[in-house]
């Protein structure tokens, strides 16, 4: 630290990021009330005192004039809202939800959305809320729009949904594939840390359809075509296997379903992957030593994986690879899921999933349930509630009636948007919480201003399970109030009270009822955070599986699965290949970023798309381009680049002005409903320059 | 294989490669430095750490000399700490103005007992040339020392390669990019440059305009 | 040194780009200045970040002034001052009507100020586009636009039993043996035998520099001949390179032979422009004939050379500056450890030695250890030694030597006092980092030890006279001013230290003694080379010898 912050600064605290899933530790900085810089902090275990422009830069957001500081009331369906006060919010909603859940279609006409930009500690009471004063298990949470494959296939083949390590094995690690994630723009700091490791040594295959900044400091790049990852993955495992690189001795000891898989494996040559994926044979080949040559290798994935068709699939063929070469359990030999947003992890740790309660305990668990329902006083249904996706059929279909949405935006980062608004509107009552009024707020009845991660207490679990303190740096602004407020407030005007005083209790509720969370509470977690699962005597696990799996007989399972096409493939009509992700300077829905410098630094978002394909549609960069799928279209600059390949375009969904996500189809995960943004069959034409739209000067000729 | 050291007559043990100043940190032993940054390699520029060694002639740079078993180190050595606090007096003589009471540079003069109003040697100062384009930095070239902490920051830590030394001699400073602002360079705007640097000549706009209320 | 930008540089080296260095220094010989486009397009082809590449290109003097369609170069050395006390400057100034790094305004002629152009022997020398002119009336033909080249005498040995290391006939006798007869362990303890002092300065033994070297893990090793001779005041190494290449290429093969490297790159200077097309001319011959390629002498041994020219930089003759201007990055000095023979060149163990430490290995492969040891009888010091003198002296000129000779006897027999009756006043051995020895200390042993305890030192063997009208105060101010605007940049002391000596000398006011001590202390003890360490020594013995002369108050 190049200064002594106490001598400037009001307030200074050391708090958990609020926006990726890396988890960095930050010290935030205030005077008279708001935040005016952020620094790294030193000891910070995911980011060894360094962070992003997001983290450091973009706390402006937080007292933004158009920050939500009244609750926000609309008398009738196409009225304006207005401000009210708590009272009469709190009055509307308990009024609204109890007649519904007292109605015909009972408690499961509601659903809940939890965030997984909250804490754990409003996550987990967000669930209960659901759970226990209202009495439906419909809870979930945005993981399912990212993430829910790779929670679903970690647990299928290793038993916990969780990274089977930590960012520092990137600098053990000798080898690394990097498939379907581009962290040096979603996940700044684990990407520099990974640009540094490949310049020390570390050999980096990069596999993704666009050449991404890191396959410039790797050994190889394979540019797989959107939807082909099973195919490569399997191919991977086909070469480990036809060249003696398969670690029998681990395979024997240690997991179960080699012989099934070996025999799926037979038909993945390189040369029919190379059909499939348009890698070259070779370069398969060459990728497969390395990882499996390398003493220690690690994989990494983000939602490039996830968000496809059979995204969960595919995460389970990342697991089979590392079970193959026996590399998994050691410093360096890791599997590490880089999730999304800063509390991916705990939100669906905390049970705001349809179907577990915390630490992944089903719900269809009888001597779970009832350790539960003894601890809330109430009783619960044995069965799953709704997922996302179901949620918004269930709206249209009329038997959803009443959601309360917390700190997520659906009507801009859910896909198919006009299927979402379509939902939102037909339901008879919206609660949502959030901190700015935004696409989804338009669709609200009630709209509560709640907290931003500055603001608030509690702790986030980062992409390694580590769970960090947050700590308020700042109050909340006006009449805004911090999530767990609002939420036990309402909790409890349902007839439901939480025996809360802090956040802190929550969490020792939560360690109560979670045997992977035994030991946490705020005081162990403390400046370094834990590492879950947290043995009741404090002790945490940095390094899962290093001698037994937790599945029964402590064995893996690997997957059989074959690859299959995607659920939305080019035709005449469509013929190129829309993929979606992020920028470095905005994050997600941009709600935040965009009201920072940062959108100065990145004013709008763009098309890529690589020269031939320019060439033939006569688009020059910087032209307006129209995108059209099936589902919808959008209109935005297009920008050429060779990093990408013929045939694909890319864009984010971070402007709203944009609205990339209309494009995207019903198209999802069969196993999780994790909505495949990732591949959306497209036409792109020039937008020709419109006569009414031109400025007409006066005496111009 | 430890190595055994001593420093200010305490006894410490530590692993092959520390250096004089990783191990006299670890004993809680204030070594003051300028171009040290623990993030970083150890560069070996500022000459602030100077400590006397017993079997060493001359001081040496205890950031960038590897404890030797059975070596015995003074940092309060009388000849280092005459050289060290000298040379943060030539470093207060090249800036025009006194470091900001919060920087490094201020808090390690005033561990020297030194006040830039009353330095020995006067001469040439960095020319004042502030580069405010970008929204949350700042560039004040006078205010740089050359520490190269920033350059490596943005090296070692980010990967950006957005930052460099410029020129040779005093006229040394640096630069983003070629020169034309951060936001015309490979600059990420991490901050690790703002955040690592001892005297403010990187900051945030939003401190900046702090400081002047 | 960054040991990112070192492996960016490696990746892009090994895929054949040019480095930065290159790029940038083409750009400037065809357009006479540097453009942000061309910095793009070094960054480019070199791989180098674009700001590193600026920062390259803001480093060394010949990237630095514009050039016009005629670039005049004069030189400001030690030797050129001695001869003139700076009056062959002024003159040019004058007569071209321009300051030195101006360009004319219709872009005709630039005029630039260079350190040195190594014609110490026909002081003052000026470079004329690419003819290097020097002489009493130098600057009338440069200004007539009659520059011709000089001429420059051939060196002589003064050793009883002829020449040993520039033995004519001799060319690759060593190596034959060594690649014949010896293993490459033999070879390097035949070189430790002999105790090969290092001729740049340090007299650092070479044997152990290539133990280390040798032990050191590696995917390559490299052997670098540092032929960065930027003492004012010293040519030796540029008549090694330039009359004497094969007798570099065969240290460097040796060396190679002996560490395990495979290559070998020499670092010459642009102030010596002749230097790398007559190595590149030797090394292409030297290929043809087979002593250098994929096989030396048809042996299982492959090794072959690399010539790199520097752009003007003094501080790059150390070596880890020396290695970074190699691969095309700021010649600036990095702390050691790590030493260059662990992790050097592409962050690879490299040897790096003088061109007249290399130029002796030959003579230790072929003759062996113990003729070696008896060149100097009169000296622990084993070997002969090159020496050097500038145009003061009646014989100017470089000779081989014994160490252990007087300095007197070389001074008045070797080189045959000074011209028109003139005086030493003192002597200036081995660099502007070695101290001035008075006349009355002429009977000094020329050996290291011997100069170290009068406050001098070997050095390169440059020895440069001042005569009885030289300005002590003014020569101070010279050195100092050379000094400061060399100093790379890094280490605060130097960075700033040598400035601000500068400017105590060049106000012209009397200079406060118990500040100047305290000043010069600190670029002793705390520099990180030997630039800011050495350049306080000529200014102590100014203060020991000459102390009224210098207006210390």
């Amino acid at each position: 630290m190049a200064t002594t912050p106490s001598e400037r600064f009001d307030r200074d605290v050391t708090t958990t990021c609020g926006y990726c899933g890396v988890g960095c530790r930050l010290e935030a900085h205030a005077v008279g009330g708001r935040v005016v810089s952020i620094s790294p902090a030193l000891d910070g275990p995911a980011n060894h005192g360094h962070t992003c422009l997001k983290g450091r830069f973009a706390h402006g957001f937080s007292r933004k004039r158009d920050r939500l500081r009244t609750p926000l009331i609309r008398d009738a369906r196409g009225g304006e809202l207005r401000p009210a006060t708590w009272e009469e919010a709190i009055a509307r909603i308990v009024g609204e939800l109890t007649r519904i859940r007292d109605g015909a279609g009972g408690p499961d006409a509601i659903a809940g959305l939890a965030s997984s930009r909250a804490t754990n500690e409003d996550c987990y009471v967000m669930q209960r809320l659901m759970r226990a004063a209202i009495g439906t298990h419909n809870i979930d949470n945005c993981s399912r729009v990212c993430h829910s494959p790779t929670s679903w296939a970690l647990r299928q083949s290793l038993g916990l949904s969780g990274a089977t390590g930590s960012f520092d094995d990137i600098e053990h690690a000798g080898a690394a594939i990097l498939i379907g994630a581009n962290p040096t723009e979603g996940h700044p700091v684990a990407g520099a840390r990974i640009k540094q490791a490949t310049l020390r040594g570390l050999k980096l295959v990069t596999i993704d359809p666009r050449r991404i900044e890191l396959a410039d400091y790797g050994v190889l790049h394979l540019s797989a075509r959107p939807g082909s990852n099973a195919a490569v993955m399997l191919g991977l495992a086909h070469v480990v296997a036809r060249d003696g690189l398969v670690d029998r001795a681990f395979l024997d000891a240690r997991t179960e379903g080699w012989e099934a898989l070996e025999d799926l494996l037979a038909a993945y040559t390189p040369a029919d992957v190379q059909r499939i994926s348009a890698i070259p044979a070779a370069d398969l080949e060459r990728a497969a030593h390395i990882y499996a040559e390398a003493g220690e290798a690690s994989i990494l994935w983000g939602l490039g994986v996830t968000e496809h068709r059979y995204g969960s699939e595919v995460a389970r063929l990342i697991c089979n690879l590392a079970l193959m070469c026996g590399k998994v359990g050691r410093p360096g030999s890791a599997l590490l899921p880089l999730r999304g947003q800063n509390n991916v992890q705990g939100s669906s740790d905390m049970g705001a999933l349809p179907d577990t309660f915390t630490g992944y305990q089903s719900v269809l668990d009888d001597d779970v349930a009832r350790r539960f329902e003894a601890r809330w006083g109430v009783t619960m249904k044995r069965e799953r509630g709704m997922k996302i996706p179901e949620m918004f059929d269930a709206a249209v279909a009329g038997e959803l009636k009443a959601m309360y949405i917390f700190g997520e935006d659906v009507a801009q980062t859910d896909p198919n948007t006009t299927h979402v608004v379509a939902a939102l509107e037909a339901l008879e009552f919206l609660v949502v919480q959030d901190i700015f009024e935004n696409e989804t707020t338009r669709y609200a009845d009630v709209v509560l201003p709640a907290s931003s991660f500055l603001e608030k207490s509690g702790t986030f679990t980062n992409a390694e399970r580590r769970i960090q303190l947050v700590d308020a740096a700042i109050e909340p602004p006006g009449e805004a109030r911090t999530d767990f407020d609002i939420l036990t407030t309402i909790s409890a005007a349902l007839g439901h009270q939480m025996p809360f005083e802090t956040p802190a209790d929550v969490m020792d509720e939560v360690a109560a009822l979670t045997p992977d969370w035994a030991g946490v509470s705020h005081a162990r977690v403390g400046r370094h955070g834990l590492q879950w699962p947290v043995a009741a005597d404090g002790t945490d696990s940095p390094i899962l599986y290093g001698d037994h799996f937790a599945l029964p007989g402590g064995r893996a399972r690997l997957a059989a699965l074959p690859y299959k096409p995607p659920g939305s493939e080019v035709s005449d009509e469509f013929p190129l290949v829309l993929v979606t992700g992020r920028r470095l300077e905005h994050y997600n829905a941009g709600t935040m970023t965009r009201r920072t410098g940062n959108l100065e630094l990145l004013p709008s978002d763009w098309l890529e798309l690589h020269p031939d394909d320019a060439a033939r549609l006569w688009v020059g960069d910087g032209d307006l381009v129209s995108v059209r799928s099936p589902y919808g279209r959008i209109e935005l600059a297009a920008r050429v680049t060779e990093r990408i390949e013929p045939g694909h375009v890319f864009t984010a969904f971070h402007f709203p002005e944009v609205r990339t996500n209309l494009l995207i189809g019903p198209s999802a995960d069969v196993n999780t409903s994790c909505p495949e943004y990732k591949v959306v069959a497209v036409d792109v034409r020039p937008v020709a320059e419109r006569a009414s739209l031109t400025p007409v000067i006066a005496g111009a000729p | 294989m430890s190595i055994h050291i001593e420093i200010d007559g305490l006894q410490t043990e530590v692993a092959p490669g520390t250096t004089v100043l990783g191990a006299a940190r670890a004993l809680g032993d204030f070594i003051p430095t300028l171009c040290f940054d623990e993030r970083q390699e150890s560069f070996g520029a500022c000459r602030v750490c100077m400590v006397g060694v017993d079997d060493v002639s001359g001081p040496v740079a205890a950031c960038t000399t590897p404890c030797r078993d059975g070596m015995i180190v003074d940092t309060r050595d009388a000849t280092a700490v005459r050289v060290a606090a000298a040379t943060v007096e030539l470093v207060l003589s090249e800036l025009p103005t006194a470091p900001a009471p919060h920087t490094e540079l201020a808090r390690i003069a005033a561990w020297f007992g030194l006040d830039h109003d009353s330095v020995r040697w006067r001469g040439e100062q960095h020319a004042p040339a502030h580069d405010e384009r970008h929204p949350y930095l700042a560039l004040h070239h006078e205010l740089c020392i050359s520490c190269g902490r920033c350059v490596r920051a943005c090296d070692e830590i980010q990967g950006a390669f957005a930052l460099t030394a410029t020129g040779r001699g005093l006229q040394a400073n640096i630069a983003a990019g070629l020169d034309q602002g951060f936001r015309d360079s490979t600059c990420v705007s991490c901050g690790a440059c703002a955040d690592t640097c001892p005297t403010d000549a990187i900051t945030e706009i939003s401190l900046l305009a702090l400081a002047e209320g | 040194m960054s040991r990112n930008l070192v492996e960016i540089v490696r990746r892009h080296h090994a895929v054949g780009a040019p480095t930065a260095l290159e790029v940038l220094k083409q750009a400037m010989e065809e357009r006479g200045e540097i453009t942000d486009e061309d910095r793009r397009l070094a960054a480019e082809r070199s791989g180098l970040p674009e700001a590193a590449v600026h920062g390259v290109s803001t480093f060394y003097d010949d990237l630095l002034a514009p050039r016009g369609r005629r670039h005049v170069r004069v030189c400001t050395g030690t030797a050129c001052f001695a001869a003139t006390a700076d009056a062959h400057v002024e003159a040019l100034r004058d007569g071209l009507g321009l300051a030195l790094g101006e360009r004319g305004a219709d872009g005709g002629v630039s005029l630039a100020e260079t350190v040195c152009l190594g014609f110490c022997h026909s002081s003052p020398a000026i470079r004329d586009g690419d003819v290097i002119d020097a002489g009493p009336d130098v600057v009338a033909r440069v200004l007539a636009g009659a520059a011709h080249a000089a001429q420059e005498p051939p060196a002589r040995s003064t050793l009883a039993g002829g020449p040993q290391l520039l033995a004519p006939g001799r060319d690759w006798e060593g190596l034959a043996r060594a690649v014949g007869t010896l293993t490459p362990v033999e070879l390097l303890e035949e070189v430790k035998a002999a105790t090969v002092r290092g001729r740049g300065g340090a007299g650092f033994p070479a044997g152990a520099t290539w133990e280390l070297a040798r032990n050191a893990p590696g995917e390559r090793k490299f052997i670098v001949a540092n032929g960065d001779e930027g003492d004012p005041g010293s040519y030796i190494d540029k008549l090694l390179m330039e009359g004497h290449p094969n007798l570099l290429l065969e240290g460097m093969a040796l060396a190679g032979y002996a560490v395990g490297a495979d290559h070998g790159f020499v670092l010459t200077r642009s102030e010596y422009p002749r230097s790398k097309p007559l190595l590149e001319a030797a090394i292409a011959q030297a290929r043809r004939d087979g002593v250098l390629g994929a096989s030396v002498l048809g042996a299982d041994f492959a090794f072959d050379v690399t010539v790199v020219e520097g752009a003007g930089s003094y501080v790059v003759g150390e070596e880890t500056a020396l290695l970074a201007c190699l691969q095309g990055l700021r010649g600036a000095v990095s702390a050691r450890p790590p030493f260059p023979a662990q992790r050097g060149l592409h962050g690879m163990p490299t040897v790096v030695n003088n061109v007249e430490t290399l130029c002796n290995i030959p003579l230790v492969a072929r003759d062996g250890a113990e003729l070696y040891a008896s060149l100097s009888p009169d000296s622990p010091t084993t070997g002969s030694k090159l020496v050097c003198f500038n145009e003061r002296f009646a014989l100017p000129g470089v000779y081989e030597v014994c160490f252990g000779t007087s300095v007197r006897e070389l001074c008045e027999d070797v080189a045959g006092g000074l011209v028109d009756g003139h005086a030493i006043k003192a002597l200036q051995i081995g660099g502007p980092l070695g101290g001035i020895l008075p006349a009355s200390l002429l009977d000094t042993p020329f050996d290291f030890e011997a100069l170290d305890a009068v406050g001098c030192m070997l050095g390169h063997g440059g020895i440069v006279a001042f005569d009885e009208r030289t300005d002590m105060r003014a020569l101070a101010t010279h050195l100092l001013h050379f000094g400061a605007a060399e100093s790379c940049g890094k280490c605060f002391p130097c960075r700033i230290g040598l400035r601000r000596a500068h400017e105590m000398f060049a106000a012209g006011t009397p200079v406060d003694r118990a500040s100047l001590e305290a000043l010069l202390e600190t670029l002793e003890l705390g520099s990180l080379c030997a630039h800011g360490s050495g350049m306080p020594a000529p200014l102590r013995s100014l203060l020991a010898h000459f102390p009224e002369a210098l207006g210390i108050a």
